[in-house]
């Protein structure tokens, strides 16, 4: 919607442009493709098909959409004949989309897919034309199975189902635990509201879900989506268990998937399943549905007393030796060495503790430091890494010390053991052992710093506040700020513009002229016989007061002011009922300025201040 | 002319307080107290936010070994000079120390990124405000042919400015996450199962088509583009 309105921005923009600059209207389109153009072109043409649903019921329809990536394509596409199989072309739809910056344009189009019979069906691949050139289009699968007997919709194959490798298992042993959740695709599912969680139990203690994988089945003619979840359960008492889980969901019952079994939509999808929640809502036909799992019997055994190492470590899986290493192998006596043992593998990596060192007076030991790394979301696969700092107190020392980890395969049911080969040293006496000791954390504090490069080369910080904003986001990133930009500068044109048309309207229109000219006539006079008082010159008083009172009458006048004579001005005068006194004063003026202006004399010739209160009198009288 | 002072002395006293503030935070981290540097540095971004302050606090996060949030402020910083070498180079080391990585820019992303946010800003409402008073003057000139292509240049980068919007839009629902191991769930509680575990310091993309829930959010991650539901204090939105 956002770039619908800034395009009607841009062409509106244009538009005023065009009434300006009407041959450069031309080049600037040019231009503004030129923009886009080249937004769109960077996406390789790609052409696809795909049925969906992949799988079908027979009697049920299906959608073919064949969607053109990165072009415009203008003609429908012929779908090759598959017996078994009528396509009818349904439309074709256009999406664009933005990602990252970068606009990318799809052309879908779509045919209605009737089966006939059951089997698989291959659309096989097919060429199609575009502009000329010919691309590509992959094959795609469809299968048809036979129709749904009837259910009620009371009768719904939800199912949950536990299962693990076996059922036998021990304390303290990590059990991976597939859970399969089922449910028919023409319910929706709700995904905000879904819980699945176990049901309490204080034999074992719970890892997180994750999902695996989501298939589709068929069962009693039933297209099913499964949710295939692993997680890992620990055993912490002994004893024969009930485990079971359950789920809540919301679905949509009846109306909706009733709607949705009369045609999949998939290229309608978004669109359609917020109308459907929308709707659902309205009507409510949303359920909430809870499944409880069939209870899965475990026998939770403890560990075999038989063969058991006084030092085991607790690990129970399986696990191989990934490096065995110790720094440096040549030492003086006294100085701290680095033993890395890393065991790589699957099982209870938490509950494993360090291996022992067999060593005798010669070694000097401390506990080890350990790390995990995981390979997997749980921690059931990985790396753990046990550093022990070791530091050898005679010279005779010519090999590692013993280090042996054992761990519990209960597949094998037996306990293992790994043992490294020792690594070869080189002890020398220190003459000054005593002095050059140091605390072998710190020599391998000051050793790990150095294997951390990010610390050293961190740039320092700044010390000045050069340039700060009030609000980190751009105004150009807030399409409100865009749209009231534009439209504040639209409405400030658009004002111009109606104020230039009235203005040009007015200009045409010549009792309108007359009267503007007519008024600044007058007060120019007006002006004129103001200066000419306050200067004593009765010639201009005269001339400018007889001359702004004949603009004055000319306004409602058909004769012009130049045209007026006093019987003109008298008898106009006399409908506005002026009195004696004013009527007097007027004849007065005309004939002083008649006479000045054709003899050059006047009677009383002297400009009182009585006069002009008179005149302007006369003119507040005339005016009303 | 009373309010006048009032209010210049006001302005000064709160740029002089931001200051000191920054200032006490820069002297928190010569000192290594890295804790409290990161105390005042936030303190200082209450009003308003600058390069330096999101720097120098990223900084003081990486020091603090919470590289995520240091991830996170490098991203910030970088909205104020997106070739700032400083901050590209301490980002990298953020993404290193906890092993993400970064996709390099591609060819569109770079042409944004050649000025700041800011100076796209300016550059808009300029050439909205030119173009506007070319247009009126065009009006009332006979002689329009000297108005013609500044006016059109004007255009021109108006409409540049709103396609870098969209970027800018879309920029906008990237955030980093902040919990190591953050659940990528299939719905919207925490007893859901999850799809993945997103590593602290990835970057997620907010998802507005799906429903809005008040702690949860529809997110798609670059680390694995998978989709799902992601709790709220699990990531910070970058702008």
């Amino acid at each position: 919607m956002k770039n619908q309105i800034t395009l009607l921005f841009l062409l509106i923009i244009l538009k005023i442009g065009n009434t300006m600059f009407k041959n450069i209207y031309t080049p600037c389109i040019a231009i503004l493709f030129l923009v886009t153009s080249n937004l769109l072109a960077a996406e390789p043409i790609t052409v696809s098909s795909a049925f969906q649903p992949p799988i079908l019921l027979l009697g049920k329809p299906g959608l073919l959409n064949i969607t053109i990536q990165g072009i415009q394509g203008n003609i429908v596409p012929s779908v090759p004949n598959v017996e078994g199989l009528t396509f009818t072309y349904l439309g074709t739809q256009n999406f664009i989309r933005s990602e990252n910056g970068k606009i990318s344009i799809s052309h879908v189009f779509s045919f209605t897919v009737h089966p006939q019979k059951i089997g698989d069906f291959i659309l096989p691949a097919f060429d199609i034309e575009i502009d000329g050139k010919k691309y590509p289009v992959s094959s795609s699968k469809l299968t048809v199975t036979e129709k749904a007997p009837n259910h009620s919709e009371d009768d719904l194959p939800f199912s949950l189902d536990l299962n693990v490798k076996n059922k036998q298992i021990y304390i303290g042993q990590m059990v991976p635990l597939d859970i399969t959740f089922s449910i028919p695709t023409r319910n929706v599912l709700m995904h905000p509201h879904l819980n699945l969680e176990q049901v309490p139990n204080d034999y074992f203690k719970f890892s997180a879900l994750q999902v695996e994988k989501e298939t589709q089945s068929i069962v009693n003619g039933v297209l099913n989506k499964n949710f295939h979840i692993l997680t890992y359960i620990t055993p912490i008492k002994v004893g024969d268990k009930d485990l079971q889980y359950k789920i809540e969901f919301v679905i949509e019952r009846s109306r909706s998937a009733s709607r949705k079994n009369r045609l999949p939509s998939s290229l309608f999808d978004p669109f359609d399943s917020q109308l459907d929640s929308l709707m659902s809502s309205l009507m409510g036909s949303a359920e909430k549905v809870e499944v409880l799992s069939p209870p899965l019997n475990l026998s939770i055994s403890p560990l075999p007393q038989n063969n058991k190492p006084d030092d085991f470590t607790g690990a129970i899986g399986q696990f191989t030796l990934e490096n065995f290493s110790i720094i440096p192998t040549e030492a003086p006596v006294g100085d701290p060495l680095s033993l890395k043992i890393e065991i790589k593998g699957s099982g209870n990596f938490d509950r494993i503790s360090p291996p022992t060192l067999t060593h005798n007076a010669d070694w000097k030991t401390y506990p080890p430091k350990s790390s995990f790394k995981p390979t997997d979301q749980f921690g059931f696969s990985g790396i753990k890494t046990f550093e022990y700092v070791i530091i050898p107190q005679s010279d005779l020392i010519t090999q590692s010390p013993d280090i042996i980890f054992n761990y519990f395969d209960p597949d094998l049911y037996q306990y293992m053991e790994i043992t490294p080969d020792p690594i070869p040293l080189k002890i020398t006496s220190s003459p000054t052992s005593s002095s050059n000791f140091q605390s072998p954390n710190t020599t391998l504090q000051s050793q790990i710093n150095t294997t951390i490069p990010h610390q050293a080369g961190l740039l320092p910080i700044k010390l000045e506040i050069t340039h700060s904003v009030k609000s980190l986001t751009p105004l150009l990133a807030k399409k409100s700020f865009i749209l009231y930009a534009l439209l504040i500068a639209l409405f400030i044109s658009i004002l111009f513009i109606l104020y230039k048309k009235i203005k040009s309207k007015r200009s045409k229109n010549k009792l309108y002229l007359k009267e503007i000219n007519t008024q600044r006539a007058i007060q120019n006079n007006l002006q004129k016989a103001k200066k000419a008082y306050a200067q004593q010159d009765s010639i201009a008083f005269y001339e400018a007061a007889t001359a702004a009172i004949s603009e004055i009458v000319s306004l409602e006048h058909p004769k012009t002011s130049q045209a007026l004579t006093l019987h003109d001005i008298e008898e106009h005068l006399s409908q506005m009922q002026l009195s004696e006194e004013h009527v007097t004063f007027l004849k007065h003026l005309f004939h002083a300025a008649d006479m000045l202006k054709f003899s050059g004399t006047v009677v009383n010739h002297k400009l009182t201040p009585e006069i002009f209160q008179k005149y302007e009198s006369l003119l507040q009288n005339i005016e009303k | 002319m009373k309010h006048l002072l009032l209010f210049l002395f006001l302005l000064l006293s709160f740029i002089h307080s931001k200051a000191s503030t920054f200032d006490e935070a820069n002297e928190a981290y010569h000192n290594k107290d890295f804790s409290t540097a990161i105390g005042l540095y936030k303190e200082s971004l209450i009003n308003s936010q600058s390069l330096q302050q999101h720097y120098n606090l990223a900084n003081a996060y990486f020091e603090n070994k919470d590289f995520p949030h240091a991830i996170l402020h490098y991203q910030k910083a970088l909205t104020f000079a997106p070739h700032n070498q400083d901050i590209l180079k301490n980002l990298d080391l953020a993404n290193q120390a906890i092993n993400i990585t970064s996709s390099p820019p591609n060819g569109l992303q770079i042409f944004i990124n050649l000025l700041s946010a800011y100076i796209y800003d300016y550059i808009f409402i300029i050439s909205l405000i030119l173009a506007t008073l070319l247009f009126i003057l065009s009006l009332f000139l006979s002689n329009k042919l000297w108005i013609q292509l500044p006016f059109w240049g004007c255009v021109f980068l108006i409409i540049i400015c709103i396609a870098l919007h969209f970027s800018y839009s879309n920029k906008r629902t990237e955030g980093i996450v902040l919990t190591n191991n953050a659940p990528l769930r299939i719905s919207a509680t925490s007893t859901s199962p999850f799809i993945a575990q997103l590593p602290a310091g990835s970057t997620i993309k907010v998802i507005n088509k799906k429903h809005k829930l008040p702690n949860w959010t529809f997110v798609k991650s670059a680390f694995n583009n998978q989709e799902g539901w992601l709790n709220k204090q699990d990531f910070s939105l970058i702008w």
